[in-house]
């Protein structure tokens, strides 16, 4: 009985949590929205530019806005932006094909010189399985099966009666929470912490040890540090070193 | 009449011509043969060009070390030809020479002034050789009403050395920079009275490491004349080719070999018999001609891909006015000097409304002249997809200018293009799997999930870490309790002991109140179990039917000082005796007696905590 309120209190959290708005606050958004689209289809892709960024600025956020800036700006030859803004996309909506398809073409359109290192084995699996999922209904399982664990261990420690069952139930709830809480954690933090940016800037120095190398608008890069003059980068290829700060938008 | 003054009016110009100097003063010092034997004579000829004979005076030989002059009179000799309308007069003085000894020896500078300036020959060297090794000359012929005196121009040889016909290759330059032009004249020397014909390449000619664009040579050029080491030669250019190095570091351009055959000739008609005239094929070489490539200065700008030489370079649109859908043109031409068959495309960024189709391009070359010089047009076809203003970005183009040695970027603006009409939905001609359009981007997305977009991430929030450790430091609380309850059930002194406390300050709380309410036996009960009990519990023994002596001895026992033992009979006896005696106590004395109570239990229980 006294477990009661505590499990109502976490459902209320999880659900407050997952930043989902309601249908009501977001109808002047869904407004600006319709008229930034109807404007890109009529060719006007300064004033529809303008609408997506009041979308923004008006406190909301989607997979599609981003992508549909992503393409704004490729429309206005800004190919840099167009590939900042269809990953920031795809942060949010994943390996979605239509955005991916966009994203092949600013590649074929950037025809970077770099060649690419090949990622660790578990980044695949983490983008494909995890990384655009809601990292809320991680945390609220999580959290459900780790106050579970606890209050079974609890009982444990005031009866002193063993079960084997209760001690299988224990564990596996106590594991299956942490790991939740971990995929949670690392959602969360994937999304928002920025250590990738886009070259926004036509043919960009990048200052190395071993000289000045030309990187094209739109590679995307990525950040190792900040430096008083600009950023420490990574390019595709491994190569490290610092490029004005303008030069870079991120991610 | 006015045919008749036409001719007349040619006539005085020829004349005017034959009269007038129709050339450059010019003084060489030429020599019968740079190899003679020891009893040889060498003859050296101080040949004028340009002056009237009435004009040179003052004829100075030549001296030398090694050479003795014969006479300081020279015989002379005048000529005057007429090539192409122009007339060359030479005047040539003739001096003989008998060599003193074997080796090397040099004509110093002959002098001779002309109008009043003095003029002077170039050294000139010839080697003695023993006359056992001289040379073979053909024989003199027994007539040659022609030749009184001395020859001045050399018997041609018998046979044909290598300084008699050789092929001299002549770079601009030793040194250029990776892709700068070169180029090479490759020039048939041979001495007069030889006759070449059929001249025709021996071997294939390379010059690998270059770019090479051959330039245009006469078919049928005049032999030109030149004095080279003291002989005169005739020159034919045989080929003229720029060569463009296309890596930097040391490279070589192969020798250029010809066969040919040489006709020897006497130098008059009426040397020639049947037997002497027949051709010599002879085959020649030019040397290997090296060419230091340098590197281009570091830091190129962007987009430079190689072009150097002298370029420039505009851009123009077709129209500035179109309809969607309808295409527009886009002419970049670069034109100069340089390797312009290898400039490459330069770059152009229109905006993504435009359909780009790959340029085509001409390049045309001249190839008169010393350099390469020529134009390439980039052609464009653009075809918008949107309506709007756009501004094609600026198209450069950065080349590497040897001459001023820097890098020069050549811009050229477009106009911005309105694109009118109504922009329709592009239909894809092929599209993917997917249904996406091949070459362009996919439509808009208009199912937004929306999320807020400043929200916080919970990861960098603190309420899921208390969240965390709330249950953890319930279940800390749980596991203590739970170990004071078995202790409690299982430690009975220590249980007694954690009572002692509790309970005296209980029986003392009600002994407060029964002094309010003046019920002085109850009151006294309350302060002696509040003493008795405390100090039972905290010896951990039963309290009741416990006698003075009995406690006195438990008290000794447990380290409590006598006097505070005497103490505390004298307050146990002063509450029997208010208990138990008719005369109530005041109320002061009450007051006095829980105060003394209070103070006899801190008193114990402060010399028992030592005690422990």
């Amino acid at each position: 009985m006294p477990m009661r309120p505590a499990i109502c209190c976490l459902f209320l959290v999880a659900g407050l949590g997952t930043g989902q708005t309601t249908t009501g606050q977001t109808t002047q958004a869904a407004r600006l929205f319709d008229t930034a689209n109807d404007q890109f289809v009529a060719g006007q892709y300064a004033d529809a530019l303008n609408s997506y960024q009041g979308v923004l600025e008006s406190g909301y956020a989607s997979g599609a806005l981003y992508h549909n800036m992503g393409s704004t700006f490729y429309r206005l030859d800004q190919i840099g932006q167009a590939v900042r803004h269809y990953e920031k996309a795809r942060r949010l909506i994943g390996d979605d094909p239509q955005l991916m398809h966009n994203i092949r073409i600013v590649e074929d359109r950037i025809g970077s010189p770099f060649s690419v290192l090949p990622k660790p084995f578990w980044h695949s699996w983490w983008k494909s399985w995890f990384a655009t999922r809601n990292p809320w209904w991680y945390l609220a399982a999580g959290m459900t099966l780790y106050f579970l664990s606890m209050t079974l261990y609890a009982q444990r420690i005031w009866t002193q009666v063993r079960n084997d069952w209760l001690r299988r139930l224990r564990a596996a709830a106590l594991a299956t929470g942490c790991l939740l809480l971990l995929i949670a954690g690392g959602i969360s933090a994937d999304r928002s912490v920025s250590e990738r940016a886009a070259v926004v800037a036509q043919d960009v120095q990048l200052t190395s040890t071993d000289g000045q190398v030309t990187v094209p608008e739109g590679v995307i890069v990525t950040i190792v540090s900040r430096a008083a003059s600009g950023f420490k980068v990574q390019l595709p290829n491994g190569v490290r070193g610092y490029v004005d700060e303008a030069a870079l938008g991120e991610i | 009449m006015q045919k008749c003054q036409t001719t007349v009016l040619v006539v005085l110009a020829c004349l005017a011509q034959l009269i007038a100097p129709a050339q450059a003063q010019e003084v060489v010092g030429l020599v019968s043969s740079t190899t003679i034997g020891t009893e040889e004579l060498v003859t050296y000829t101080m040949e004028v060009s340009g002056a009237d004979l009435q004009s040179i005076a003052n004829l100075q030989p030549p001296s030398s070390d090694g050479l003795t002059l014969l006479s300081r009179t020279p015989s002379q000799q005048t000529s005057v030809s007429i090539v192409n309308g122009r007339v060359s007069r030479t005047v040539g003085f003739s001096w003989r020479y008998q060599p003193d000894r074997e080796g090397q020896v040099e004509f110093a500078p002959g002098r001779l002034d002309i109008d009043g300036s003095t003029y002077e020959t170039q050294p000139v060297a010839i080697t003695v050789v023993p006359q056992s090794e001289r040379p073979q000359r053909r024989p003199r012929s027994v007539f040659s009403p022609f030749n009184l005196f001395d020859d001045p121009e050399p018997a041609p040889p018998a046979v044909i050395g290598d300084r008699d016909i050789f092929i001299e290759a002549r770079p601009s330059a030793r040194e250029a920079y990776q892709n700068e032009q070169v180029t090479i004249n490759y020039d048939l020397y041979f001495k007069s009275g030889l006759s070449p014909r059929n001249s025709r390449l021996a071997d294939s000619w390379d010059a690998e490491g270059f770019w090479r664009e051959d330039l245009d040579v006469t078919d049928r050029a005049v032999p030109t004349t030149a004095v080279l080491d003291g002989t005169r030669y005739n020159v034919v250019t045989l080929k003229r080719v720029a060569v463009f190095p296309t890596r930097s570091g040391d490279l070589a351009v192969d020798p250029l070999r010809i066969a040919t055959e040489v006709i020897p000739q006497a130098s008059n008609p009426f040397d020639r018999s049947l037997f002497s005239l027949g051709y010599t094929s002879v085959e020649r070489a030019s040397p290997t001609v090296p060419i230091l490539s340098k590197p281009l200065p570091p830091d190129p700008p962007p987009g430079f891909t190689g072009a150097v030489g002298q370029y420039e370079m505009n851009a123009a649109l077709s129209r500035t006015a179109v309809e969607i859908g309808e295409p527009l043109q886009l002419d970049v031409t670069i034109r100069g000097t340089g390797n312009i068959a290898l400039v490459e495309t330069p770059g152009i960024n229109p905006p993504g409304i435009f359909e780009v189709y790959d340029p085509e391009v001409q390049t045309s070359i001249a190839d008169q002249g010393d350099v390469i010089r020529g134009n390439k047009v980039f052609t464009w076809l653009l075809i918008p997809r949107s309506n709007g203003s756009f501004e094609i970005p600026p198209v450069r183009f950065a080349y590497f200018n040897p001459a001023s040695l820097r890098y020069v970027i050549e811009e050229a603006v477009l106009p911005p293009v309105e694109v009118t009409g109504t922009a329709t939905m592009p239909v894809a001609v092929s599209a993917t799997a997917s249904g996406f359009p091949v070459d362009d981007i996919a439509p808009l997305l208009r199912s937004p999930r929306w999320i807020a977009s400043d929200i916080r991430p919970f990861h960098a929030r603190a309420w899921p870490y208390a969240l965390l450790a709330l249950p953890l430091m319930a279940l800390a609380g749980v596991l203590m309790a739970r170990r004071r309850a078995v202790r409690l059930a299982t430690d009975k002194q220590w249980a007694r002991h954690r009572s002692a406390h509790p309970l005296a300050r209980k029986h003392l709380k009600q002994a407060t109140r029964l002094l309010k309410t003046s019920q002085p036996v109850t009151f006294y009960e309350c302060l002696d179990k509040a003493v008795m009990s405390f100090v039972g519990n905290r010896l951990n023994v039963a309290e009741l039917g416990l006698t003075r002596p009995q406690l006195s001895d438990e008290l000794l026992k447990a380290c409590v000082t006598q006097s505070v033992i005497e103490e505390l009979l004298a307050f146990l006896e002063a509450c029997d005796a208010a208990r138990f005696s008719a005369q109530q106590p005041s109320a002061n004395q009450m007051e006095d007696d829980l105060s003394l109570a209070r103070r006899l239990l801190s008193t114990i229980a402060v010399e028992l905590e030592s005690a422990d």
